[in-house]
């Protein structure tokens, strides 16, 4: 594969019971890149990011990660190849200090990789600094929101997958939120590959945008690129809306 | 007055005795949601794991009794590794289970482990006189206090501290904790699930092995179900004390202790031998008053 | 009234269907009692008996979700109730065996029926009582406290010298089951625990053990549920236990212990936790199992060398198998099958 490729994924299909969640997904993330999974609730854009970290084994279907094969891994091991899953919901260790919960998922030795210290990431969250020895689970949503992912990047992530980050949180905090997910990529050379609930705010911020239906990828948008109303409704809604009106 | 003070005496070493049990079946319910019905039976394997097979009434042992460090490695060892299996074995497959299909593997580990016991040295109880110099009464002034309850409640004390570091302030610690908060979320960050749950398994399986010791020299007998009301109190600890809380079953530990040596004391002689149903008693009159238990705790999962 | 009730289930034909295939097995089951005859009469009475104690175990486990380790303290209660009323076939001996019982059961020898109705009574009563308790603890809480039932039952009776004999024998009793009899007892058990678990009252109980939250917003009270199926459970497993005592005609303390409790559980667990049907067939799939191990444990050949495995080897295999049962089936093998559902009666619309 193209040596820039981070992230590939091939025919992925996975189930919930016998329900089929992720019907034959196919996509790429190149290195740096930011991709934006868009869609309505149900379509699978959580299953997607929870097979790809290992949460869920896929049915059928190629992850590679860095050129080697990560499906049916543990999420475990996947998380020290440099993948690291921030799951919607937050899941703050709610008894561990904020300073605990940044350690986590540092106690593995890895050879390679940057290494982000504590202070780094503090700079970064100036906020998590100031609360470093509060219970985690004391900190607002926003804050809880930037925990989780510096705690992630603590993890030594080259790569990060974020389940619905404004999910629950007010408009002025996402925004917050996606600048310093911005920022941090610049800085760090980080690639995202994120689920976001509102299209326009995914175009905002994404070179790609994947609109996803029916457990499939009905819509592939890359950045700058004019695309009509119609379209883009089609392929959330299943029908033209626009032409109802 | 005097009665009063070695009650306390005999309350503190009681409870330091339930504390113990109750922080090895609160380790591993903190982090796997597993109530350890075979936890009983570890502690049985413990003493057992000092004997030598026989039909006899009084047990042969292994090695002296005056060597400390090879009884203490052998019956540590011994608990350990039957716990390692157990979950190699056992509970590993049924991590994802439901907890009542949990509760009734963990029934049948001990009840498994309970039954070899009994095939290979029968079920008949054994008397065995371990480190019985302990039994000895000291005096301290106007009290006459057994060696073995300082030393219980001086290697609980120990241990205590120690298992306090170790969660509070190693790595293992952090990520065992991260582990029982939200065991998926701390595999998404790389915690091995394997070796963290083999850690809980060891730190419960030592904790159980202590407790063998202790009780065996307390008691002097050994039998098949020895282990029993130790967990039982134990289980009744960790629920009173609140779940998800170390702290909480060390401390419903030491109360259960102290209630239960406080009406050894003051019950009347007819209904002396009922004590633990008054225990019990006391127990779901607790439960009842306070039924998420006496420790808040901030969970995020959900509570019993 | 006959005209009625075929109104609410549809005619003839849909009654039959429903009503077919219960009626065999309860068939079977009175069958195998009337037929069992020489050295298996006392493995089919006693499979009889214990399928009393495991259906009133479903009664309550199965549909209240809640894993109970303690009913077989109500089978002792039950059994040494019995044996109080109708002890002893020689009745010099009551007040040696038991000199704790008040004076005007000293003298007396009643009949089954009486230490029936007494075992039933008592039963249901504890049960009650520890009920109103404990009914409003979940899931493992409540498990626990079962257990600690158990434990307390235990520590009670076997201090309580003077009405069990503490660690020695009830003997004597006069013993009034046979196969047949038992099969019978075991027929009613089924009976009664399909009635319930098609009553309104069982359908409200699989309601709150299915989801809770969403029970108590359509209306079903929790406690009551579960504390209706505790205690009619208690009363069967408690019958269970004065039908041990009129069969065996001797009684100790410590049977109704772990062992009994495992064996129970198991059966029902193995069999299926959540259907009338696989609590049967449990019964039925252990006791064959364990009349095998018996037989094995008796020695075998292999070979020319005669194998004689030593006692506890039939436990420790149900142990062993039991641990593969949960990872690998844990619905049981029954899963959720079960005859004894019938649908609830509704007019049909014209």
């Amino acid at each position: 594969m193209p040596h820039d490729v981070l992230l590939a994924i091939d025919g992925l299909e996975a189930r919930y019971g016998r329900t089929i969640a992720v019907r034959h997904v196919s996509f790429e993330v190149r290195r740096g890149e930011t991709v934006c999974i868009v869609g309505p609730n149900g379509a699978g854009k959580s299953t997607i990011l929870k097979t790809v970290a290992g949460g869920i084994r896929p049915a059928s279907g190629k992850i590679e990660f860095k050129g080697r094969r990560i499906d049916g891994a543990a999420p475990e091991d996947i998380a020290r190849a440099g993948l690291s899953f921030v799951p919607e919901g937050r899941h703050v260790f709610a008894g561990l200090t904020v300073e605990e919960n940044l350690l986590v998922g540092t106690y593995m030795k890895r050879g390679t990789g940057r290494t982000p210290d504590l202070g780094r990431i503090y700079q970064h969250f100036p906020r998590l600094a100031e609360r470093r020895r509060q219970a985690g689970g004391k900190l607002s949503g926003g804050e809880q929101q930037m925990l989780v992912i510096g705690r992630a990047l603590m993890a030594r992530a080259e790569m990060l997958l974020i389940d619905e980050p404004s999910l629950g949180l007010a408009p002025k905090i996402v925004d917050q939120v996606y600048e310093i997910l911005l920022k941090l990529q610049r800085e760090e050379r980080l690639t995202l590959l994120v689920n976001e609930q509102r299209l326009d705010r995914a175009r905002q911020v994404a070179d790609r945008v994947l609109i996803v239906r029916e457990g499939a990828v009905q819509l592939r948008i890359p950045r700058n690129q004019a695309i009509d109303e119609g379209s883009m409704h089609n392929a959330y809604f299943g029908f033209d809306a626009m032409a109802m009106t | 007055m005097i009665l009063f003070a070695q009650t306390l005496l005999d309350a503190l070493s009681l409870g330091s005795l339930y504390a113990l049990v109750a922080l090895g079946i609160g380790l591993i319910f903190g982090m796997l949601r597993l109530v350890n019905f075979a936890y009983g039976d570890f502690i049985t394997v413990g003493a057992y794991s000092l004997i030598i097979p026989s039909t006899a009434a009084t047990a042969t042992m292994i090695v002296e009794s005056a060597h400390v460090g090879a009884v203490v490695f052998i019956v540590c060892t011994a608990v350990v590794v039957v716990a390692l299996v157990s979950e190699l074995l056992a509970f590993r497959h049924v991590r994802q289970a439901k907890p009542a299909t949990l509760m009734v593997t963990s029934f049948a580990v001990g009840y498994t482990i309970q039954n070899a016991i009994i095939m290979i040295y029968t079920s008949r109880p054994k008397s065995l006189g371990l480190w019985s110099e302990l039994l000895t009464p000291l005096d301290f002034g106007p009290l006459r206090v057994p060696a073995l309850q300082i030393v219980t409640i001086l290697t609980t004390s120990i241990l205590l501290l120690a298992m306090t570091f170790l969660v509070r302030r190693t790595r293992y610690g952090v990520q065992m904790r991260a582990a029982a908060a939200d065991f998926d979320m701390a595999r998404y960050l790389g915690v091995r699930a394997g070796s963290i749950i083999g850690l809980a398994f060891i730190m419960s399986g030592l904790l159980a092995a202590v407790v063998s010791l202790l009780v065996e020299t307390q008691i002097g007998v050994v039998s098949p179900n020895m282990g029993v009301n130790l967990m039982l109190f134990g289980f009744v600890s960790v629920v009173i004390g609140g779940i998800g809380s170390l702290s909480g079953a060390v401390l419903g530990g030491l109360l259960i202790g102290f209630a239960s040596a406080l009406l050894q004391a003051y019950l009347p002689d007819g209904v002396r031998a009922f004590r633990d149903a008054f225990v019990f008693g006391l127990i779901i009159l607790t439960l009842l008053l306070k039924p998420a238990g006496l420790v808040r705790v901030t969970a995020t999962k959900e509570r019993i | 009234m006959t005209a009625g009730v075929c109104a609410w289930y549809g005619g003839w034909r849909d009654m039959t269907r429903v009503a077919v295939a219960p009626a065999l097995v309860l068939a079977c089951i009175v069958g195998l009692g009337l037929v069992a005859g020489g050295s298996l009469t006392e493995t089919v009475t006693e499979m009889m008996v214990r399928m009393v104690v495991v259906v009133g175990l479903y009664i309550f486990v199965g549909n209240s979700g809640i894993i109970s380790f303690g009913h077989i303290s109500f089978m002792a209660i039950g059994a040494y109730a019995a044996a109080w009323l109708t002890c002893c076939t020689l009745p010099m001996v009551k007040p040696l065996y038991l000199p704790g019982l008040p004076e005007w059961l000293q003298n007396t020898a009643e009949p089954f029926w009486t230490g029936l109705a007494a075992a039933a009574i008592l039963s249901g009563v504890v049960a009650a009582a520890i009920g109103l308790a404990i009914m409003r603890l979940s899931g493992i809480a409540a498990s626990i406290a079962t257990f600690g039932i158990l434990a307390v039952e235990f520590n009670i009776y076997s201090n309580w010298d003077s009405m069990t004999a503490g660690t020695s024998s009830v003997s004597n009793i006069p013993i009034s089951i046979d196969p047949f009899s038992a099969s019978l007892f075991a027929a009613a058990a089924i009976l009664i625990a399909a009635v319930y678990q098609n009553s309104r009252f069982g359908v409200a109980l699989r309601a709150v053990r299915d989801d809770a939250v969403a029970s108590k917003a359509a209306g079903i009270r929790v406690v009551p549920s579960r504390l209706i199926a505790f205690v009619l459970s208690a009363i069967i497993v408690g019958v269970g236990g004065a039908l041990q005592s009129g069969f065996l005609g001797t009684l100790t303390v410590d049977t109704f212990y772990f062992q009994l409790t495992f064996l129970t559980l198991g059966m029902l667990i193995v069999g299926g936790i959540s259907s009338l049907t696989g609590a049967i067939a449990g019964v039925l799939l252990i006791t064959g199992v364990t009349v095998g191990l018996r037989a094995l444990e008796t020695g075998f050949v292999l070979g020319t060398i005669k194998i004689r495995p030593p006692s506890g080897f039939q436990e420790v295999t149900l142990g062993v198998a039991m641990v593969l049962f949960m990872i690998l089936r844990p619905a049981g093998a029954t899963k959720s099958f079960d005859v004894f559902r019938f649908p609830i009666p509704h007019r049909k619309l014209k």
